[in-house]
Parts: C-alpha cells; sequence; structure tokens
C-alpha cells in the first residue's frame, strides 16, 4: 500500500469540505441567519473607531453592556485591517478557513490516537454531520471555536501544558458555549485518568494527565467569569435570557440522528463502545481514546442537561457531541473492516 | 470471500456516507438563504449618507442585524439578547404594535417608546421574535411617518410626537 494514501485521502477530505462550504459564496451577500451581523457590527465599530464597544452593543436599540465573548471579532476587524477586504468577503473567507481546519484538526486528533489512516477516515466523516456544516458553513465564533477544539483536545491528549491551557483560554473566549464543552471535557477527562489510574493502582493517584485536565478547566471556568465580571460587575450568569427563558429545544433520538448522520452516528457508537472496553480492560490508556470518551459523556450531559433541571440549549451541544464522534467513527470504522477480515478468514478456514 | 466481506463493509461506509454528505449540504442550504433583500442592501448608501451613525430603526430582527452590520445604526431588535432588559416585552411590542399594529397611532407610539428615529420597511416579510408577516406601509403615514426614501425597500422618518 502507498505510504502517502492517507495523506492523498487528507486532501480529498479537504477538497470535500471546501467544497461543501463553498455554498457560503452562494449568495448576494453573506449569511445573515444565527446573529452573524451583530459580530461583524462590533468588528466594524473597532476598524472605524479605533475602539471596542464594551458598554455600548449594538443589540436591541443599543446601551446594554457588550457580554459576547470579544476574540473572534477581533480575528475578524484585524483580518479586515489586514487585508483591506470588505467585511462581507472577509467573513466568507473565515467559513473557507474553517472548512480547511476541521479536517485537518480531525485527522491530527485521530492520528494521534489511532495512526494516519483512522485520521484520514476523520478527515472524511468531519464532512459528513450535517450540524458541523451547518455551524461553520457561516461566519460565527461557534464555528471558529468548533473548528479550534480538535487541536485543542489534541494539545490536552498530548499532555502539553503550555499549549492546552493556551487553547482553552482562547476556544473559551472565541465562544462561550464551545468553551463550556471545552472545560467539561477538560474535567470529565481529569477526572476519568483518576478513576482509571486509581482503580488499576487499588489507592487514589494523580496522574499528570489528570492535573493538566484540571488546570484547563481551571483557565477555561477563570477565563469566562474573569471576562463576565469585566463586563457586567457580576457573576450572575444564571441571569442571562438564555437560562430566564430556557432557550434550546429538547434532543431526541430522530434529531440526533438528523443532525449528526447515520454514518458518524453509528460507527461513532461502535466506535466509542470499543473504546470504552478496552480502556476498561488496559492499566496503560490510550489518552486520545480516554480523552474522547470523555468529550462524548460531556456532551451526553450537555445534551440532556434538562434531565438535571439546567434546561438550555439542549440541541445546541448536538454538534459538540459530533466532533469525539466524528474521531470514534473512523474507530469504529476500523474496528469493523478488523472484525470483517476475522470473519472472512474463519470462513475461508471453514471453507477449505 | 475476504475481498466480498471488506467490499460489502466498504461500500455500506461508503453508501452512508453519501447520504450523509448530500443530507448535510441539503439541511444547510436553507441557512445560506439572506433573507434580507437587494434593494434593502442598496438602501444601505442612503442610512450612511443621511443619517447619524447609531441612529435607532425600527426594524425586525434581520432588518436591526443587517444595519447594525453595515452602518452601524441600531435596530429595535436583533442581537444579542442575553443582558437586554425586558427583552420578550421588547420583541413583543415590536412584533404586535409596531408591525401589527392595529393604527398608525399606535405603531408611532411603539416606535417613539423605544426611542427610534427611522422605521425600516423592506420588500419582504418581516420577524421580530415571534411570527412572520407582511408588511403593512399603510401604518406609515403623516402625520405619524413621513417616506423619506424608497427603492422598494422604504425608509421613513419617525416624526415627533
Amino acid at each position: 500500500m502507498n505510504r502517502n494514501a492517507p495523506l492523498f485521502l487528507l486532501l480529498a477530505a479537504i477538497a470535500l469540505s471546501l467544497y461543501a462550504h463553498s455554498a457560503v459564496l452562494s449568495e448576494f451577500v453573506m449569511p445573515t441567519y444565527g446573529n452573524t451581523m451583530i459580530h461583524v457590527a462590533n468588528a466594524r465599530h473597532l476598524v472605524e473607531t479605533g475602539f471596542y464597544p464594551i458598554q455600548d452593543d449594538y443589540s436591541y436599540g443599543g446601551g446594554a453592556p457588550n457580554l459576547y465573548v470579544p476574540l473572534f471579532r477581533f480575528a475578524y476587524a484585524e483580518a479586515v485591517l489586514l487585508t483591506g477586504l470588505s467585511f462581507d468577503l472577509v467573513g466568507r473567507l473565515f467559513v473557507l478557513l474553517f472548512a480547511l481546519l476541521l479536517p485537518l484538526g480531525f485527522y491530527l486528533l485521530a492520528s494521534r490516537a489511532w495512526g494516519e489512516w483512522a485520521g484520514a477516515a476523520a478527515a472524511f466523516a468531519s464532512c459528513l454531520v450535517p450540524e458541523l456544516l451547518i455551524y461553520t458553513v457561516r461566519p460565527l465564533p461557534q464555528a471558529l471555536g468548533l473548528a479550534l477544539l480538535p487541536v485543542a483536545f489534541y494539545f490536552l491528549a498530548k499532555n502539553n501544558w503550555r499549549a492546552a491551557p493556551a487553547a482553552t483560554l482562547l476556544v473559551t473566549l472565541v465562544h462561550q458555549e464551545a468553551g463550556v464543552f471545552l472545560v467539561g471535557c477538560a474535567f470529565a477527562y481529569a477526572f476519568a485518568r483518576v478513576a482509571h489510574a486509581s482503580w488499576h493502582a487499588k489507592k487514589l493517584v494523580f496522574p499528570a494527565e489528570a492535573r493538566l485536565g484540571f488546570a484547563c478547566w481551571t483557565c477555561g471556568v477563570a477565563a469566562y467569569f474573569a471576562w463576565h465580571f469585566f463586563v457586567m460587575g457580576n457573576l450572575a450568569v444564571f441571569d442571562l435570557a438564555q437560562f430566564q427563558h430556557h432557550e434550546g429545544g429538547r434532543v431526541t433520538f430522530d434529531l440526533l440522528l438528523t443532525k449528526t448522520g447515520k454514518a458518524v452516528l453509528l460507527f461513532g457508537a461502535l466506535g466509542a463502545l470499543a473504546a470504552f472496553w478496552r480502556a476498561l480492560r488496559s492499566r496503560v490508556p490510550n489518552e486520545t481514546e480516554l480523552l474522547l470518551l470523555a468529550c462524548v459523556g460531556a456532551g451526553l450531559f450537555a445534551c440532556f442537561n434538562d434531565l438535571v433541571g439546567i434546561n438550555v440549549f439542549m440541541d445546541r451541544f448536538i454538534v459538540f457531541l459530533a466532533l469525539p464522534l466524528v474521531c470514534f467513527a473512523a474507530l469504529g470504522l476500523k474496528e469493523a473492516y478488523a472484525f470483517a477480515e476475522r470473519v472472512s478468514t474463519r470462513v475461508n478456514r471453514v471453507t477449505v | 470471500m475476504r475481498r466480498i466481506i471488506l467490499g460489502v463493509l466498504l461500500v455500506f461506509a461508503a453508501w452512508l456516507a453519501f447520504a450523509d454528505f448530500e443530507s448535510a449540504r441539503s439541511q444547510a442550504q436553507p441557512w445560506m438563504a439572506p433573507v434580507v433583500t437587494p434593494n434593502e442592501r442598496d438602501a444601505l448608501e442612503w442610512v450612511i449618507a443621511n443619517t447619524p451613525e447609531r441612529a435607532v430603526f425600527v426594524t425586525d430582527i434581520f432588518g436591526g442585524e443587517f444595519l447594525m452590520g453595515n452602518t452601524r445604526r441600531e435596530g429595535t431588535v436583533g442581537g444579542d439578547w442575553a443582558v437586554i432588559p425586558n427583552v420578550v416585552e421588547r420583541m413583543h411590542d415590536i412584533q404586535y404594535a409596531f408591525y401589527q399594529a392595529k393604527t398608525p397611532e399606535e405603531a408611532h407610539a411603539t416606535a417613539l417608546k423605544y426611542g427610534a428615529e427611522y422605521v425600516w420597511a423592506p420588500d419582504r416579510k418581516v420577524f421580530a421574535g415571534y411570527e412572520w408577516v407582511e408588511l403593512n406601509r399603510s401604518l406609515f403615514v403623516p402625520p405619524y411617518f413621513s417616506l423619506e426614501f424608497d427603492n422598494g425597500a422604504a425608509i421613513y422618518r419617525v416624526n415627533p410626537a
């Protein structure tokens, strides 16, 4: 088999992602659904006045504090200043950048766990999730957050004490929900790592990977609350309209299937089960695999948070649950392939 | 036999993948709809040339966001609602006491209540948070409102009480 084959497959996945995301070029203005323009307004304010309107947002008649985390808007303004292009074109180019980053991030993460072939398969699988395309085909902070999350997971799995906390800070200040998901994953990973190590050692153990998970959780939580306090002068997160009015809908199996796609849900579930079984049996876990399992746990908790009374944004977290499932779909395919090989070997033996 | 079994698996995976890719593209397509119209885009020039920065327009959600993003003017609804006081009442008022007002007087009073100096009256249905409705331009008449611009999408001044 050609050694470069996974690389060619990755390039094909990038081409597929670019093709799917090229829908952003189809209309006379960039997409407007999802409040894309409020970010443009703040970036434009920064470019045209040199200041960021922290206490005077444009929303709903203006005058309210500008609570939304700012990094996407800073990046937008910076891109306009550096290139001299229009805000509309920069928004569309951002989408094409997300189209490039997504398969690359998944390739990086799944390659670390199971090798290059799995990496290439994950890169392909990232093009198959409807909800992932819906959110990343628009110039939204969410899209940048989703594109950065696989990279943040990669650094966390690699136990990189500089890059992982830095990536957590970055993601948290790019998009709130992406930040919430990341700190949830970091916490779940740390907890799972402590539980796994302690179970096998028969005593309480705190491995370095778990300490990094807790450190990332602390970084993300501290970064968000610092921003919230800086803008609002309080820490009353649950007073936000999204919590007060319980924005978001319930997640049903049909919705999950429609938004995640059959391939990623089926092979992802298969891969997650295989990984879970391995984690139970192995004394030395595959760190990336354990992290992705923790991400599935965090994603399920977020999608069904109505069951514990939080009741906010449940359906919005489907796209985040899809991230580890994309990687596990690669493992699921690999395991299904290995199983099919074993079956064919047995069939051959019987017939011989 | 080995090739057949592995082939069946790969064909099954490829079939699912193809169906999902098409599903993803068709599910994403409606989110590409700009909602706003070319006439609204063309009206932005007039807004920039003839109104002060951060002037408040009575708008629906899409009109408000389109204005703020392109001109740094403000809409009565649209944007991030996280910390807006009485935001539900505001959306309800713009939907039912402005766009679906019974009389020009009621629409005018609502515009003044929210500090609006202009009305953004696009050539499409409007949505202020509750339902999509046809724009009723017969509400925007003197002495309450005066027409300032019209290319299909119209802009009215909200006259003082």
